[in-house]
């Protein structure tokens, strides 16, 4: 129900307002639309909290996903770039690099919400697949900290895939 | 909401202390036990699993990752940059131990396109891996990044895919392929419980778990998708069409099979050491059929007309 009300009311105002920043008009609706769906899916999620000034919530939200358009045309501009700078390789298939740019997006996502040893720890086990004990020897810390620093780094894999 | 969120992090200390160490028998059970109380526990335990094997599918190093994050955030921030220095560093440190044999046991294992690599050498598990497939191996885990491998256990272990993942005991053989449109489970030697795109599924000796866009069917495991594990390709009445899909795998490129050529039946067996040889032994068997393009980036068989 709420919604219903708040696309209504506002939809065309957040339209303008994500066109003075985006300056395209199919962007600037592709980015409204997918402001609603957040909401929607928030409210499937039964994560929607009471909407108190909906104009402040709307351009908190569509704000977020302009930035996340932007990280995503720099992601796939510098993996581009990377891929270029791979000798004599085979390129992936496009559907592949759209795949690997959209886990390159969480990624840097991720890493955004961790503080600089969690991160470490996070890349030493997901990327380069070292085991808990080692990455505890190479960062002189005890596998106990390597643990809890995976525990809030996987918890930031969730929130960044619920978002 | 609450309850939900205390699963969560129930569910993340479950998989950290599993990728510390193999569970006890005694943690074993205890892990059975809460993740069948409550449904929220197993789809608590699904999210985790999930959110993390997304990472598994990454083709790129730490330092092609980081540095490709970093060079997107340049112009946003700095943020990334110290650490990807330090990376760099780890991460020549760890390929250099990879040398020595010193850490062997966590190293990534590739095969190249048309390769089939066979790993004699691990404590875990035999391994072969197909055309074009990575494994990433641990104490007590064994990931399939992408590709396919065909695996004998040595030992108890967790093993898991982009679309995957199970338990599996000492003994155990079968073949797993995962790719980004397809995942394909055979058991080769007993009947395995296997949870496949999130939901539980029991697959039987000789028979083979297919899930992919249309869903997923478990079928009698056809020929072809076991004898690469002796070096053949073997097929029996397969339409060109498939056969060329199958065959392409080992190749580099693409190759297209026109509409009119596509249901042409094709049986034998072909050896995979020269994959090119079997495309040009195809092409002399049916004389009606003409190959264009370009050699290892685009190709289309079509029928003469």
């Amino acid at each position: 129900m709420q919604v219903a009300s708040l696309y209504q009311d506002h939809h065309l105002w957040l339209k303008q307002f994500l066109y003075r920043k985006l300056n395209c008009q199919a962007q600037a609706a592709d980015i409204a639309q997918d402001t609603f769906l957040r909401i929607l899916n928030k409210q499937k999620r039964n994560a929607l909290e009471q909407i108190h000034s909906p104009k402040a919530y709307l351009t908190t939200l569509a704000t977020g996903l302009v930035n996340n358009h932007w990280r995503r045309l720099s992601i796939e501009q510098a993996y581009i770039e990377t891929l270029a700078a791979q000798p004599q390789h085979t390129a992936p298939s496009p559907e592949t690099q759209q795949q690997i740019v959209d886990i390159l997006e969480q990624l840097a996502q991720v890493l955004e919400k961790l503080p600089k040893r969690e991160q470490q720890v996070f890349i030493m086990a997901r990327i380069d697949g070292l085991a808990y004990k080692d990455i505890a020897v190479q960062l002189q810390i005890t596998v106990n900290m390597v643990q809890k620093a995976m525990c809030k780094a996987v918890l930031a894999c969730i929130e960044v895939q619920n978002q | 909401m609450q309850q939900d969120h205390n699963a969560l992090e129930q569910a993340i200390e479950w998989y950290v202390k599993q990728e510390t160490a193999p569970l006890s028998v005694v943690q074993k059970q205890d892990f059975e036990q809460w993740l069948h109380e409550h449904d929220c526990h197993q789809q608590a335990w699904q999210q985790v699993t999930h959110s993390q094997q997304i990472f598994a599918n990454l083709p790129l190093s730490s330092q092609q990752s980081l540095s490709t994050i970093t060079k997107a955030n340049k112009s946003r921030r700095d943020m990334l940059k110290s650490i990807a220095a330090f990376s760099i560093s780890s991460w020549l440190a760890w390929r250099y131990q990879k040398e020595l044999g010193i850490s062997a046991h966590l190293a990534d294992h590739h095969a190249q396109v048309g390769e089939q690599l066979q790993l004699t050498h691990l404590a875990q598990a035999r391994v072969t891996l197909n055309t074009h497939s990575a494994v990433n191996l641990d104490a007590n885990r064994l990931w399939l990044k992408y590709g396919e491998a065909h695996i004998v256990c040595q030992m108890a272990m967790i093993v898991s895919s982009p679309h995957c993942y199970f338990n599996a005991n000492s003994g155990d053989e079968f073949v797993l392929f995962d790719e980004a449109k397809q995942m394909r489970f055979s058991a080769l030697n007993q009947h395995f419980d296997i949870v496949a795109n999130g939901k539980h599924y029991t697959v039987n000796k000789n028979h083979t778990l297919i899930a992919d866009q249309s869903g997923v069917q478990i079928i009698e495991t056809p020929r072809h998708m076991t004898s690469w594990t002796k070096g053949m390709l073997s097929v029996s009445q397969m339409p060109l069409k498939q056969f060329i899909a199958e065959l392409s795998r080992y190749l580099h490129g693409n190759i297209r099979v026109a509409p009119a050529a596509a249901q042409l039946p094709i049986s034998g067996t072909f050896s995979l050491t020269d994959p090119k040889q079997i495309l040009s032994q195809i092409l002399s068997t049916f004389p009606e059929l003409t190959l264009n393009g370009v050699p290892n980036i685009w190709q289309v068989i079509n029928k003469k007309s």
